[in-house]
């Protein structure tokens, strides 16, 4: 993997470069039709004291971002987004001016400075986790989330089989998913939704309550859950009930701090693009002595019947979060407490494996960061998850970190939007002099390959439908052999459809934008490193003197 | 398209609908220096020379260019205005959108302490809202504090509120018949959706609005629930909220 590539912004943007607020718990999207365009959240306010809660924005393909005001009820307490088709943004938020009021929103497209509409609304709940597919030209979206709206705290729901063009409600309906509820389950409930019909769930269930130990539970659905049953189709062979038990009574950090940090709720769940028989699975137990939280990696390669034993563990470790990308490559984003001296510090993990960790995978360290109580005023201190997506075959990723301009803390460079002084290590305001406070911020991590010596794509054995690049050199734009071809043949079902015929094509196209797009970032990054270099080149000669 | 001229007059009090006041010099007709503003006959790149209201965070913008989205679909001639307008994008510059604007008709100073005066009411008139809203007012002390119960795990969320209890010994009340001791609920958690709530400490001395939520925990239905319903006990705070609660309610 000696070609991979990493780009980490911050996220907080050049006119915010005054702000000290803690941006914590964050999330990301990236539009499947355009990759340009990205959505990320953080528990960020509108500095001017507005009325609406801001996403960030890029259409750069996260080089630079805007904050852009559109969510109603003001800063929320949690948001989730994702993006459907035909740039459909779906978010998952409870409204900072209504306690535990969770509200579905869609803004279809997305336009800046256009508030989203409010599709749902429910009241008692906590932690609304937006997972979004496409399919028959339909979004289906649904929103994990815990509802306490009628006695204890369940994994719960809320989907609709096509939320982009149905008026509010758009098609949303809730169904509880926990067949052995006794006590509560944690807010943490992860849909994976797969364009063929399967959505697997996580979730928590809690067995005893003091101290907490809860099953790994993993439910599945093959029809988008639009079923008289939904979230039903795996049995556990042991009990009889839905839903896969992956681990058995764990016990569960619940509230348990380290590194400012309160732990309790960590889940992530990915299926892989082009086989929905296959899923990863992450949680976090507090099972390991020595270890607050101990993240766990585990996967099945038959819908969820059977499961792998720990391919990875990381202790001390929190805001897991896996995805796949369509060659197979699986991602995993965690931060971990480390203690370095007498310091703690949160280090910011992708692992990288082709092989599910058969072999050590590739470990890259966005960032090492210290943990600093003058940054820490409220829970979470860096968020109750982070996120990694798959797109194509790169990762995306979004974690927050303390935002120290201290180059030493991000391994593969970092680049800043806001105004900050690295050979100083000092925050500066819009003026570019008056020195700001530090705190915690969001960033943004693109990791890429190039140089690939081939990419092909087949949709069927009959050899068309491919796009396959060869000899893609970034030094100077040469291609030596552009073949594409495209047929309308890729399943029984879109065998005649213009549709996906017209979609293949365009997907080749795009493809080839993407990797041409890289060409671009690869220069803008060889830029910023050339600049940093320049930079501490004459900082060093300053000192010289 | 230029604005016809506009004749000169008093600048208006529009405080309760702008949140970023200043004035400003137009540099650039139908420009923007956002990526998300495409330029148009209706925006214009300005120079912000003071600031005369805004959020805490914006005060630093002085100087800075902004992108000015203009109500209608014209723009002013260039040169010295003042704007009332809200922020809609943050990016490499800012963005805002004029609620008004109008040329500079009154000395510098003047206008900046007359929107400063205009700024105070509109903070007083939020003030008088607040009191408004609550359902007693008291001056008085923190006696103790007490976690209101044990949590129940099956219906506690991360946002758990904690609730705890303060007793607050009265010196006086200002709306309501509270005499005595008064105990009432606050939320002690740190979690994002309650930290900026006061927590009262024990020996604090303060104004504390309270409210009723429907909910009755600790035997109380008195609670803190808003960033500003513990406030310093100084007499002019005090005097003023005095003022301001209904003379019915008064004791």
């Amino acid at each position: 993997m000696s070609n991979r590539r990493v780009h980490v912004v911050n996220m907080i943007p050049k006119s915010m470069s005054g702000e000290t607020n803690q941006d914590s718990e964050p999330q990301l999207t990236i539009n499947p039709e355009n990759h340009r365009m990205m959505v990320g959240t953080a528990f960020t306010p509108d500095p001017g004291g507005g009325p609406l809660g801001p996403v960030f924005a890029s259409f750069d393909g996260g080089n630079t971002w805007t904050l852009d005001l559109i969510v109603p009820g003001g800063e929320p307490n949690d948001q989730s987004v994702r993006f459907g088709s035909g740039s459909a943004l779906y978010a998952g938020v409870l409204r900072g001016d209504h306690f535990l009021r969770m509200n579905v929103l869609r803004s279809a497209p997305y336009s800046g400075s256009t508030a989203m509409q409010t599709v749902v609304q429910r009241d008692t709940i906590d932690q609304p986790y937006v997972a979004a597919t496409h399919s028959h030209g339909r979004d289906r979206v649904f929103v994990g989330n815990n509802d306490a709206s009628s006695g204890p705290y369940r994994g719960s729901v809320e989907h609709s089989a096509d939320a982009r063009n149905a008026p509010p409600p758009a098609g949303f309906s809730q169904n509880v998913i926990d067949p052995r509820l006794t006590i509560r389950d944690s807010p943490s409930i992860r849909p994976a939704p797969h364009h063929d019909g399967t959505v697997y769930v996580a979730y928590f269930s809690w067995r005893t309550g003091g101290p907490v130990h809860a099953d790994i539970v993993v439910a599945r659905d093959d029809h988008f859950g639009t079923g008289a049953a939904p979230f039903t189709d795996l049995i556990d062979p042991n009990d009889g009930l839905s839903g896969f038990r992956v681990a058995l009574s764990v016990p569960i950090p619940w509230f348990f701090y380290v590194a400012n940090e309160r732990l309790g709720s960590c889940l992530s769940i990915a299926v892989h693009p082009e086989n929905s028989d296959i899923v990863y699975l992450a949680w976090g137990d507090g099972s390991y002595p020595g270890s607050q939280q101990t993240l766990h990696v585990r996967r099945s390669l038959d819908r969820g019947v059977t499961w792998s034993g720990d391919l990875f563990t990381a202790p001390n470790a929190t805001n897991a979060s896996l995805a796949i990308t369509r060659n197979g490559k699986v991602g995993f984003l965690y931060q971990q407490a480390v203690t370095s001296g007498a310091a703690q510090r949160w280090e910011t993990h992708v692992q990288i494996t082709r092989n599910g960790w058969a072999t050590p995978a590739e470990d890259i360290v966005l960032a090492n960061t210290p943990v600093d109580n003058a940054t820490y005023t409220y829970d979470p201190y860096i968020g109750d998850y982070a996120d990694l997506q798959a797109v194509g075959n790169e990762f995306h990723g979004i974690f927050c970190a303390h935002n120290v301009p201290n180059m030493g803390n991000f391994p593969h460079g970092v680049h800043y939007q806001r105004n900050a002084d690295f050979a100083a290590n000092q925050l500066l305001d819009v003026n570019g002099i008056t020195p700001v406070a530090n705190s915690i911020d969001p960033f943004y991590a693109h990791i890429w390959w190039h140089e690939e010596e081939e990419e092909e794509e087949e949709c069927c054995p009959e050899g068309v439908g491919r796009l396959i690049v060869r000899g893609l050199r970034y030094e100077r734009l040469e291609i030596d052999e552009l073949e594409l071809e495209s047929c309308c043949c890729c399943d029984e079902e879109h065998r005649h459809d213009e549709h996906s015929h017209r979609f293949r094509r365009g997907h080749m196209v795009r493809r080839l934008g993407e990797r041409l797009e890289h060409l671009g970032k690869h220069l803008l990054h060889e830029a910023h490193e050339h600049e940093h270099h320049e930079n501490e080149h004459e900082h060093h000669k300053h000192h010289k003197h | 398209m230029a604005r016809p001229r506009e004749p000169r007059a008093a600048t208006p009090n529009l405080i309760g609908e702008a949140r970023f006041v200043f004035t400003g010099i137009v540099q650039q007709q139908g420009h923007s220096s956002l990526f998300f503003v495409p330029p148009s006959g209706a925006t214009a790149v300005v120079r912000v020379e003071r600031i005369h209201h805004s959020a805490p965070a914006l005060r630093s913008q002085e100087g800075q260019q902004v992108t000015v989205v203009f109500a209608q679909d014209s723009n002013p001639a260039e040169g010295r205005r003042v704007f009332f307008t809200n922020p809609i994008l943050y990016g490499e510059t800012m963005a805002v959108k004029e609620v008004r604007s109008s040329e500079l008709a009154e000395d510098a100073a003047e206008l900046h302490e007359r929107i400063a005066l205009m700024s105070l009411e509109a903070e007083a008139a939020q003030l008088r809202e607040h009191i408004a809203s609550a359902d007693a007012v008291v001056v008085g002390e923190v006696v103790s504090t007490r976690r209101a119960h044990e949590p129940d795990i099956a219906r506690m969320s991360e946002h758990d509120p904690d609730w705890h209890l303060a007793t607050i010994r009265i010196a006086r009340a200002l709306k309501g018949e509270h005499k005595g001791e008064l105990t009432v609920r606050f939320p002690n958690s740190r979690d994002v959706a309650w930290y900026r709530v006061p927590k009262p400490q024990e020996g604090q001395e303060g104004v504390f609005l309270l409210h009723r939520d429907g909910l009755e925990i600790g035997g109380t239905h008195l609670a803190i629930l808003h960033p500003t319903d513990l406030l310093p006990v100084e007499e002019e705070r005090v005097r003023h909220i005095s003022e301001h609660v209904e003379p019915r309610n008064r004791r």
